[in-house]
């Protein structure tokens, strides 16, 4: 059963699309509103006080910049992945699927790096408001990261068993709005203007 | 039979890695945005970047630019409920009667 | 698919199936339903006999009383209303009456189930631990909720959120079955515009749920923040915001009272024209206006701030839609209504009960209006009066339209007819006391009588207002009393009842297609294909006055 030619066992209107995509994207969907509702309350909060500019600058930028490189190249590789399990490559597939883990894990690794930093220097949630806000949203993205590479990693090994290949691209979606996510959380809290 | 068939004919490997291209471009001049003089273009920049970078992700990579419309639909309502949060919120927040 | 292991924990416990999933909602909702009453219960007599030691429970002092409201509204939205109207009704019906057999994510299924008990558990724990249950209102605001100190309430708070948490994710989860099930599964010639309207309405539901429920998680886990490792993002004194809560929580709020109104909406459209053995009137009216409130029940949510100091340039747009948007409910009343109209009517007690969501929830409907023009609203916010208005709504809403789904599909979902003269004592017992209780307090809201406030005896000008407290009190007490007869009628029928037909009513939609109750795999004995509407009674020409939508030809 390929990804774009799933049908029911049994005689039903036209299905819209498989399952699995359907229903992801709808998840998705709704996800919108709890990232976007978060980012905009910082937004907000952001806009209130002028002097989070200073804070914001605190922030390791550099590491910022290699999180949102990582993340970009997991997409990509996670959309080969996507290509050759469609093409019933399970090889190819794995390999990407693979590398797009590594990245992720490396993504959590700078992350920890960039937390332990700013604890050295006495930065908290507890600090200030701003802090609060940016542990709280990085923290919350990264949780989503977590949960993603468990969902990969998942994937990974129904690849590996060659079964279930439809499924890479629904963990694709679900790892691809993770990136966009922060594609936002990036400019909100690591390019001080 | 079904609908379900999104013409991904299109899009190859190399496709791809040249989105992923432009998105490291993108990520790069976002970055120099950081360093032009007046804030206001300055933060237009940079937002503006992050927008076309997710709708670039979102198009190509979660295919959402052959999606069937029902899931088209499905994001942008959820665009739409986030326009509505904001618009009501904003007054009370940043206006002039917070605190 | 399903798959065919039947031992006991499979079969009952951890199952995929949509229907045993649905009973296991439908229980776990009426329990709590009976706990949230009797948390009334005790609360209402502490207001009637200030001071005095409730019978069965003990001194109610004012921490205690704070915790009983709190626990009685959260209960009854989260654990008793979504449960029951999303998801028993939800996920009984909506393959059935698609034709379906089973849902898309059967696993996904249970285990939004197996999320909403851990959340019942979470939230029943929070009772037991020290200080007591969450103190601080269904709505949580803070400062007070933000700072355990405050109120005196630490792990109850935290585990209170965390419980509502678990819920959203269980109804989330939920909530992607429903849709993607819907969208593709639906069986041959069951087009979008064959559908009933049960199933139309569990989808707007959902859609208002899902785009909702966001800025609240966001929200909610900011204030457990807030009270665990001492953020500040809604405490004023460190630069938070008060104010940005009550956004967050009302964003959700205000389409959450959709989510609930309109699977309740949609049992009632099934069983009206079963009994007027006509026609859903203006099927295609009633999507529009479901449609248009759902996208305006996004941009009404500050009327519940009015005197909350929010920007006062916003109360008049957030005011005026509010207005409108009691226009497309008023409409699908109306419609269901005209359903009525010249119909051949049957009046068992689905059917009462139907006919009294309707009528009660018109005056919950109009009795909003007043909260929603925000000049008006100043007089009465935070009084009893916005109590009864939320009391005329959510009770047709979740009690009656609940009920009246419970007597129509019991057949289905047991295999046996539930007994009418007990549901008949039932039904008007539970009517009249519903009003006995709350018409007084629309007087007592109007008369300035706060609300959230457990001994009204300490203020002059609300002595007066005793007698209808003990009044409400007292119908109260009848009401709970009552719905023996139901809790008696529900367990009796299950066992002894009547053996039920597949179709004991003689309706149209798929689910009566399939026996009573349904094949354990699979729902039907053979998938039926759809050949017309849901609503075909009383077809002319047709000498049955009924025309199933899976039958070919009807003569």
């Amino acid at each position: 059963m390929s990804a774009s030619t799933a049908t029911n066992t049994v005689e039903t209107e036209p299905m819209l699309a498989p399952h699995g995509r359907l229903g992801m994207w709808m998840f998705l969907a709704s996800e919108v509103v709890v990232f976007g509702g978060l980012l905009a309350s910082y937004i907000f909060a952001r806009l209130r006080h002028s002097s989070w500019d200073e804070f914001a600058s605190q922030t390791m930028t550099s590491i910022g910049c290699i999180n949102t490189v990582l993340l970009l190249t997991s997409s990509l590789f996670i959309v080969l992945s996507h290509h050759w399990a469609e093409r019933k490559d399970i090889k190819k597939s794995g390999k990407y699927m693979l590398w797009a883990i590594l990245l992720g894990v490396l993504f959590l690794v700078f992350k920890g790096y960039e937390y332990q930093h700013e604890f050295a220097k006495g930065i908290t949630p507890l600090t200030n408001l701003f802090w609060s806000y940016y542990f709280f949203i990085t923290g919350l993205h990264a949780l989503h990261i977590v949960i993603g590479l468990v969902i990969n990693a998942l994937t990974l090994r129904e690849i590996r068993k060659g079964q279930n290949l439809q499924r890479v691209e629904v963990a694709g979606l679900y790892w691809h709005f993770v990136d966009v996510v922060w594609i936002f959380v990036f400019p909100l809290f690591y390019v001080a203007s | 039979m079904s609908s379900d068939q999104v013409d991904m004919g299109h899009l190859t490997p190399k496709t791809y890695t040249i989105i992923w291209a432009i998105l490291l471009g993108l990520l790069f001049l976002s970055l120099f945005a950081g360093m032009v003089k007046s804030p206001v273009l300055a933060t237009v920049m940079i937002f503006g970047v992050a927008i076309i970078k997710a709708v670039m992700v979102m198009f190509y990579y979660m295919h959402l630019k052959v999606e069937i419309v029902y899931v088209k639909v499905a994001v942008l309502a959820g665009f739409l409920a986030l326009f509505f949060f904001v618009v009501g919120v904003y007054p009370d927040v940043v206006g002039q009667f917070s605190k | 698919m399903t798959s065919h292991q039947s031992n006991f924990w499979n079969y009952y416990i951890f199952s995929k199936d949509h229907k045993m999933i649905a009973k296991q909602y439908l229980i776990t909702g009426l329990i709590m339903a009976l706990l949230g009453g009797l948390m009334a219960y005790v609360f209402r007599m502490q207001l009637a006999f200030p001071g005095e030691a409730v019978p069965g429970f003990g001194d109610v002092d004012s921490g205690t009383y704070n915790q009983l409201i709190t626990l009685h509204g959260t209960i009854m939205v989260f654990w008793v209303g979504m449960p029951i109207l999303l998801g028993a009704f939800g996920n009984f019906l909506i393959p059935l009456m698609i034709g379906a057999d089973d849902m898309a994510f059967p696993t996904l299924n249970m285990m939004s189930y197996w999320t909403f008990f851990v959340s019942t558990l979470v939230l029943l724990a929070s009772f037991f631990v020290e200080g007591g249950p969450a103190s601080s209102g269904w709505t949580a605001y803070p400062p007070l909720s933000a700072r355990p100190e405050y109120s005196g309430v630490m792990w109850g708070m935290n585990l209170w959120i965390l419980a509502v948490a678990l819920e959203f994710f269980s109804v989330l989860m939920g909530g992607v079955n429903y849709l993607t099930t819907t969208f593709n599964m639906r069986t041959k010639g069951m087009k979008f515009s064959r559908m009933p309207m049960f199933v139309w309405m569990q989808l707007a539901a959902t859609v208002n749920f899902m785009f909702s429920v966001g800025p609240l998680i966001a929200g909610a886990l900011m204030l457990l923040l807030d009270r665990t490792i001492g953020t500040s993002f809604f405490v004023p004194d460190k630069g938070g915001d008060p104010l940005l809560y009550q956004h967050l929580f009302w964003f959700f709020g205000h389409p959450e009272v959709y989510v609930l109104l309109l699977p309740s909406l949609g049992i009632v459209a099934e069983i009206i024209p079963t009994f007027s053995r006509k026609p859903l009137f203006g099927y295609k009216m009633i999507l529009i206006s479901t449609a248009f409130s759902s996208v305006l029940a996004f941009m009404v949510w500050a009327h519940h701030q009015f005197i909350s100091g929010m920007d006062p340039r916003m109360a008049m747009p957030f005011g005026l839609l509010t207005i409108i948007i009691s226009v497309p409910f008023a409409v699908v009343l109306f419609a269901y209504i005209a359903t009525l109209w010249k119909g051949s009517i049957t009046f068992t007690t689905p059917f009462l009960f139907a006919i009294a969501m309707i009528a009660e929830f018109l005056i919950g409907g109009v009795t909003g209006i007043i909260n929603g023009a925000a000049a008006a609203d100043i007089y009465v916010h935070d009084t009893y009066y916005v109590v009864s208005h939320f009391h005329f709504t959510l009770v047709p809403i979740t009690i009656f339209g609940m009920l009246a789904g419970v007597y129509y599909w019991f057949p289905k979902f047991f295999g046996r007819m539930m007994n009418e003269t007990l549901g008949k004592i039932h039904f008007w017992i539970t009517a009249i006391t519903f009003n006995v209780i709350f018409i007084p307090l629309l007087q007592m809201g109007m008369g300035g009588h706060q609300r959230r406030i457990p001994d009204p005896t300490e203020f002059e000008y609300l002595k007066g207002m005793m007698g209808m407290h003990k009044t409400a009190t007292i119908a109260l007490i009848i009401l709970l009393i009552a719905q023996a007869f139901f809790i008696f009628n529900f367990f009796y029928s299950m066992y002894k009842g009547k053996k039920a037909e597949a179709n004991p009513w003689k309706s149209t939609t798929l689910e009566w297609d399939a026996p009573s109750p349904p094949v354990a795999h699979g729902n039907f004995e053979v998938i039926p294909k759809v050949y017309r509407g849901p609503y075909e009674y009383s077809v002319p020409g047709c000498k049955q006055d009924w025309s199933p939508q899976s039958a070919e030809t009807v003569n």
